[in-house]
């Protein structure tokens, strides 16, 4: 199995489920346009247009956020899209049979150089945990996954908030990223000083850290949007180690799920707090 | 080309030294895993055929300027920028710098902190050995080995550089240094390009190209993230933001970006372009058609940034292709 | 971090404190003569729960010494529940704090209830112990808005 049948069954489904109607639409990857580029998401509305679907190694984008459209719509998932398209549907973002998830399994997507992408080389996420659809492939090689989660110190915080330059790719490529004003943009009030400087950088991240906190699916959608080569990801992957030890919680795994941060339990621990963190 | 007019790597890094004197040098530096526009000493700049991710207009139109200040009582203007000079500025980069004079400095109004810059630098030309992937500039006119829109020129040759200058100052910074006290005038050289293959025509009907192509299709992959405006060496747009912080007001001049929703919201509320491919649109029919109207010249140069960076994987060229040949 | 840390000025606490408990309670150490520095710049919220994590990344962002949240014990809140789902984000927030390299001295949630006017002065006392022996917060630039 390879991406070549992978890629031909996934065009024989879609283009089934658009010629009887039982989706309108599919959300999946063109063909890219240049070998540097990654392949751009796509709205396959005709059944002729399933043959336009591609699945190679350069599927990157995270799809989820491309939802909902218009109608019933299909969606070409890897398992970090399809947990995405369940912690959408987890926090009514979507209903759920507004939706056909059609769950790829991957073994990792590569960058422009051929190299495993930094999250990809972290994941052993090799199928869609909730799927109405698998297109399988024996993913024989499971490789070593790779620990790159490093020290956490103040200096390793700054060196990264150099690089960034503030333009927000890594907010609008997240598929949690939806809240129609980010309190970046917010004027009134104003949390993000005029200047680029580290107090400026600092509150976005943190800020956006903590509002992806339990919502995070690991697609590395982020680090991929990132032209300045920030690891803007490893401090929302402490948060999501933290919140699946401390609470037991995974995002976009189950469909029945409450979302973590909107759900509270007297048995909580008192992490963290003045005085220890005993229970109460 | 004789032989006085190349200089080994050694040369031009005592070349870079006693220019660094005078100025701070700013050129390709390797960050992490990325290469960006940096000041670093001569022995740290990347000399080879690495292209920075960003572009530099920032160094004329910084990210974030502070323009005044004011409050208690009080308002000064900033201060004039130090002298600077930038290495390794690809062909492309050059011609976008030369769009951006023409926008900042020609016409009714020049921007003083832009003019000021313009002429507080001091910018070394590095021709391309090879396109990279991803670049069109050859579609757009411009000599990848050559750009005249600088002081000093250097064209790649095997493990030296092919060097001339283009100005009076570029001529007296070689003459200071004796190995390249003789290099020859490249003024008057003209860059050896075919003409332009992708453009549009500036009498063109725009509400004509608003119909053209299906804009909707064409930018359905966009996120509005605006990466593409920030790298860009030709987008310009900016706002303005005043900063307070202990009874001083700072007001600042910030890169802006069409492609974000609130860069037309009005104050009542309306927005002009609230679509994000009306927003795509603009940023293709902008640097193709508005500025090649005001200016003449296509404010695209071909780079290719904003096709390697996309983290959507959308490509500007081809876009504007199609819009090319749907309007023929 | 220095062998010395110097203080020019008082350190800076921002105190975010629940209507309902924390607030009485502070006005309890006042009222019954308890004595604690002061440091604490209080900033009184209708509950724990309203308190923005924002909130806390800006105050540190913008030179603040340190940070205190302080809400009603966990089954007292006057909302019922707002002090559990603070409990949780405050959690996260001081994990998030520690990764990003920040101290963890400086941030600081409690419980304090109206009745608890010792234990306010308590909190307070060895809250600005703990700021005062880290020094003044360098991470935002531009120095303090606090600066004397």
């Amino acid at each position: 199995m390879s991406f070549e049948t992978q890629q031909k069954e996934l065009r024989d489904l879609c283009a089934a489920l658009l010629r009887d109607g039982a989706v309108e639409s599919v959300i999946g990857f063109g063909e890219r346009s240049d070998s540097c580029c990654v392949c751009p998401p796509i709205a396959a509305k005709r059944e002729k247009d399933a043959g336009k679907l591609a699945w190679n190694s350069r599927c990157v984008p995270n799809l989820a956020p491309y939802l909902p459209l218009r109608g019933k719509t299909a969606i070409v998932a890897k398992p970090c899209d399809a947990r995405a398209v369940v912690n959408l549907i987890v926090e009514r973002q979507i209903p759920r049979e507004s939706v056909r998830i059609i769950g790829m399994d991957c073994a990792g997507m590569t960058g422009a150089d051929g190299n495993p992408l930094r999250a990809c080389a972290e994941c052993g996420e090799r199928r869609a945990p909730v799927a109405d659809d698998i297109i399988a492939n024996e993913i024989s090689s499971r490789r070593e996954l790779e620990d790159t989660r490093g020290e956490y110190s103040a200096k390793r915080f700054k060196d990264e908030m150099k690089k960034c330059i503030l333009c927000f790719s890594c907010r609008q490529a997240c598929y949690g990223c939806y809240c129609q004003t980010c309190f970046a943009d917010r004027v009134l009030p104003n949390w993000q000083p005029a200047e680029p400087g580290f107090g400026a950088k600092m509150t976005y991240h943190l800020g956006r850290a903590m509002h992806l906190a339990g919502r995070c699916v690991e697609c590395g959608a982020c680090e991929n949007a990132c032209a300045s080569g920030v690891d803007v990801r490893y401090i929302i992957r402490g948060v999501t180690e933290f919140i699946e030890k401390e609470y037991g919680f995974r995002a976009g795994i189950d469909i029945e799920a409450s979302p973590v941060m909107q759900s509270c339990s007297m048995d909580d621990r008192n992490v963290g707090f003045w005085g220890g963190d005993e229970r109460e | 080309m004789s032989r006085s007019d190349s200089i080994s790597r050694d040369d031009l890094t005592r070349l870079l030294d006693v220019l660094g004197r005078d100025m701070r040098i700013a050129g390709p530096v390797k960050e992490g895993r990325t290469v960006d526009y940096g000041i670093s000493s001569p022995d740290g700049l990347l000399m080879d055929d690495s292209v920075s991710y960003k572009s530099p207009k920032e160094f004329y139109f910084p990210q974030a300027e502070r323009l005044m200040a004011f409050g208690g009582g009080t308002a000064e203007e900033e201060p004039a920028s130090e002298p600077f000079l930038i290495f390794g500025v690809r062909p492309c980069d050059l011609e976008g710098l030369r769009i951006l004079r023409e926008i900042f400095l020609s016409g009714g109004y020049s921007d003083p902190f832009f003019r000021r810059r313009m002429e507080n630098n001091f910018i070394i030309g590095l021709g391309c050995v090879e396109r990279k992937e991803g670049c069109f500039c050859d579609k757009l006119g411009i000599d990848m080995r050559f750009s005249d829109f600088c002081d000093i020129m250097l064209e790649p040759d095997g493990e030296s550089y092919h060097v001339e200058h283009l100005s009076g100052r570029g001529r007296a910074a070689l003459a200071a240094v004796p190995q390249t006290a003789g290099v020859s005038c490249g003024v008057g050289r003209a860059a050896t390009a075919p003409p332009p293959a992708l453009y549009l025509d500036e009498n063109a009907d725009e509400q004509r190209l608003f119909g053209v192509i299906d804009w909707e299709e064409a930018a359905f992959p966009c996120r509005g993230c605006g990466i593409c405006t920030f790298i860009c060496p030709t987008c310009h747009c900016f706002e303005f933001k005043d900063s307070g912080r202990d009874g001083v007001i700072s007001r600042y001049r910030c890169w802006d970006s069409c492609m974000y929703p609130r860069f037309t919201l009005h104050a009542s509320g309306h927005n002009p372009r609230s679509a994000r491919h009306e927003r795509y649109r603009q940023r293709v029919l902008h640097k193709y058609l508005y500025v090649r109207k005001n200016t003449g010249y296509t404010a695209c140069v071909g780079c290719g940034r904003c096709v390697r960076h996309c983290p959507a994987g959308m490509n500007i060229k081809d876009v504007a292709e199609s819009v090319m040949e749907a309007s023929r | 971090m220095e062998d010395r840390v110097v203080w020019k000025r008082a350190p800076v606490i921002i105190a975010f404190l629940c209507n309902w408990c924390s607030y009485a309670g502070a006005d309890l150490a006042g009222t019954s003569r308890q004595q604690y520095p002061p440091s604490v710049r209080v900033i009184r919220v209708p509950c724990s729960g309203r308190v923005n994590p924002i909130y806390i990344i800006k105050a540190l962002a913008d030179g603040a010494d340190g940070v205190m949240v302080s809400g009603c014990h966990p089954g007292d809140c006057h909302y019922l529940a707002g002090n559990m789902y603070a409990r949780r984000r405050f959690a996260v927030l001081k994990k998030l704090l520690e990764i990003s390299g920040m101290e963890p001295d400086r941030v600081h949630f409690t419980w304090v209830s109206a009745s608890e006017g010792t234990r306010f002065a308590e909190v307070v006392r060895d809250v600005t112990d703990k700021v005062r022996a880290l020094g003044p917060n360098a991470l935002a630039d531009g120095g303090s808005r606090y600066e004397l």
